[in-house]
């Protein structure tokens, strides 16, 4: 996402010194948007899920084979997961 | 309208030329953004509802798909900008754009809760490690 916004952004704003001024305004206004999107991806909607509204998102139905490996057998809790082997199991069963 | 030119009345005239066609193409342009833009955010939400298979968690997190044209849109109108062919188009690059990521996020959010089966803000924090890329 941070990638893609910061490609997408810096060509846009490579219109603004358009002579034509509906270019250029279109340019720096799409770049401008551009941030505030990844702003309100990045920050706003994990800051949303994480606070006490996101327990409205917790019963979500769960569509992804669950990766065997990540939990142990027996109906124990599964131990807390960290990040790279988060990863790595999302890395193995594709996007 | 009427009008005295040379002695002799004009009872009507037409305005010709480009100004006109850019004027009503203006318009229509942004009486078609008004009706369009909360038709986008309704289907989206639908979308996002039969996505997440809950009417409430669809409104929650279409949320952020206006929020970018909340902000830069408001801050033109205070800052007294008038709208233009140019501003106008943007309204609806932005909102696809803002859902796109926000889709993106959710999976990786999705995959997240569903593989540690723990809280939202846990795996908020998983999920957003992988997303920030």
């Amino acid at each position: 996402m941070t990638q893609t916004t910061m490609v997408m952004g810096l060509s846009l704003l490579l219109l603004y010194p358009s002579q034509l001024l509906l270019i250029g305004r279109f340019g720096w206004v799409m770049a401008a948007l551009l941030g505030i999107a990844w702003l309100s991806s990045v920050w706003l909607l994990p800051a949303l899920l994480a606070g006490p509204l996101g327990r409205i998102t917790e019963g979500i139905e769960y569509h992804f084979q669950v990766n065997q490996s990540l939990q142990r057998p027996g109906g124990v809790p599964p131990e807390p997961v960290t990040a790279s082997g988060l990863r790595a199991a999302v890395a193995t069963q594709g996007r | 309208m009427r009008n005295q030119t040379q002695g002799q009345s004009v009872s009507w005239f037409d305005i010709t030329g480009t100004v006109p066609v850019f004027y009503q193409a203006q318009t229509a342009l942004l009486t078609s953004l008004v009706r369009s833009l909360p038709l986008a955010f309704v289907a989206i939400a639908i979308a996002m509802m039969i996505l997440l298979k809950s009417v409430r968690a669809g409104l929650f997190c279409s949320v952020p798909g206006i929020f970018p044209i909340a902000v830069v849109f408001g801050l033109l109108s205070w800052q007294g900008y008038v709208l233009d062919i140019g501003i106008m188009l943007t309204g609806s690059v932005a909102m696809g754009i803002a859902v796109d990521e926000i889709l993106h996020l959710l999976t990786w959010f999705r995959i997240a809760i569903g593989k540690a089966k723990v809280g939202s803000r846990r795996s908020c924090w998983h999920s957003g490690i992988v997303a920030l890329r």
